[in-house]
């Protein structure tokens, strides 16, 4: 389900960016597939969005055989759209005039900032939860972490179509390893207070969070981190020197959440 | 580019038959628009979006209904960047403390007549964020509500229904 859900925000921002260099067809066309991906995440797991379906003790909609065959078909579609937007992204140099350069962040700014996700790969700085940290299942699974320099909005649009291609072999290889089992365990009774922390690679980055549970078994602590609290201050660097006209496109390449920082 | 085109010719359309108007939204909607409203606007809506403090789910969906598949569009629907050139403000999220003024002044910006749209569980009832001390209360404890559409989100078609039932009310 994470990797449904990294392809159809990527596919959306590449969709996004190009949409802001007026380019509407290829924002047309990403839309259309990440409808595709909504979709089938619907038939498989009961929401568009896939919300509610990871859920303490496992997971609360188990993948049929025939949501196998559905996923499977959207990995062939999916990549046939990637490679064609490649392609045309690749042809259209009045395109890339608006995103090669534009909204440089340096990879020294990157480190100091601790920016994860596709903001930090873009400006060489290789750092990915699924592969530093290497958590189930990702540490059974083979796929590379991509990885630019330029730090332009070119670079970012780029790693995000890079990741897509890791994602849909990541998808394609769970797929073929489906075991029938539980899909869900009961949760452990708290006895004591306890506390916990994790860190998972969402599409933006690394998501933290930590808990503290309470002897009475309620939370007593929650924090949550989003990749973009490491994201925002750097959009400020990339813009500086940019013309008017090029902030939506940084804006777009970074796509930082709103929700939680400004609301 | 050519392939796109090519693409789109031979697969026909990706856009969906238009859907029919909600009927629990049709009846909510009716109640609110009065003969006079009906008269002024025609067939066709500027929509105002405003995340009053949203997970921003709501707008991945709001977002999707102006997407080949629904295009909204069509309907006369719009979306506009300022409460004054709104007819219909279309709030998301429980409303939040620090977005509570700006909802006010956005509701006071919008020119009359005007309709208040609560888009997803958190703007009906705070959702899961109900209880937080951040979170004054619904919308409908701040401004006048004149449709409810319940979801988390409500998916695309849902959206497009409730707003085509707004819209055909108006009629």
């Amino acid at each position: 389900m994470g990797e449904l859900e990294r392809l159809s925000h990527h596919i959306n921002d590449v969709g996004a960016i190009c949409n802001d260099a007026s380019v509407l067809i290829i924002h047309a066309r990403c839309t259309l597939q990440r409808e595709d991906v909504l979709a089938v995440a619907d038939a498989c797991f009961g929401h568009r969005l896939m919300m509610d379906r990871v859920v303490p003790g496992g997971v609360a909609a188990d993948l049929s055989g025939e949501g196998v065959g559905k996923i499977r078909g959207l990995l062939a579609r999916f990549e046939a759209t990637r490679a064609e937007i490649l392609r045309v992204y690749d042809s259209m140099p009045s395109l890339q005039d608006r995103t090669v350069t534009t909204g440089i962040v340096s990879a020294e700014l990157a480190r100091q900032y601790a920016t994860g996700g596709f903001v930090g790969r873009a400006s060489g700085r290789a750092f990915d939860a699924r592969k530093t940290f290497a958590y189930a299942p990702y540490d059974q699974l083979d796929f590379d972490l991509k990885m630019r320099t330029t730090g332009d909005v070119d670079a970012r649009l780029l790693v995000r179509m890079d990741e897509i291609g890791e994602s849909l072999r990541m998808l394609s290889q769970l797929l073929g390893r489906l075991a029938p089992g539980e899909i869900r365990t009961e949760r452990p009774a708290v006895a004591a207070a306890d506390e916990g922390a994790a860190l998972v690679e969402a599409f933006r980055g690394d998501v933290f969070v930590s808990v503290r549970v309470g002897t009475d078994g309620r939370l007593a602590r929650v924090h949550a981190r989003d990749a973009s609290w490491f994201q925002w201050p750097l959009l400020e660097a990339a813009i500086e020197g940019n013309i008017v006209a090029d902030f939506p496109l940084c804006n777009k390449s970074f796509n930082c959440s709103y929700s939680g920082h400004d609301l | 580019m050519r392939s796109f085109l090519l693409d789109a010719l031979r697969k026909g359309k990706a856009t969906i038959a238009p859907p029919g108007p909600d009927a629990a939204a049709l009846a909510e909607a009716a109640r609110a628009l009065g003969e006079r409203a009906r008269q002024r606007l025609g067939r066709s809506l500027a929509i105002r979006e405003i995340d009053a403090g949203s997970c921003n789910g709501c707008e991945l969906e709001i977002h999707a209904i102006s997407n080949p598949v629904y295009d909204v569009e069509r309907f006369g629907l719009k979306f506009v960047a300022s409460p004054r050139h709104a007819d219909v403000l279309l709030v998301t999220g429980p409303v939040t403390w620090n977005m509570r003024e700006a909802l006010l002044r956005t509701y006071n910006a919008t020119p009359e007549p005007k309709w208040v749209v609560a888009l997803g569980d958190c703007a009906v009832n705070c959702g899961v964020f109900a209880g937080s001390p951040a979170v004054v209360g619904p919308l409908a404890d701040i401004l006048p509500v004149d449709l409810h559409v319940p979801g988390c989100p409500p998916p695309p078609l849902d959206i497009v229904r409730a707003l085509l039932a707004l819209m055909e009310v108006q009629r």
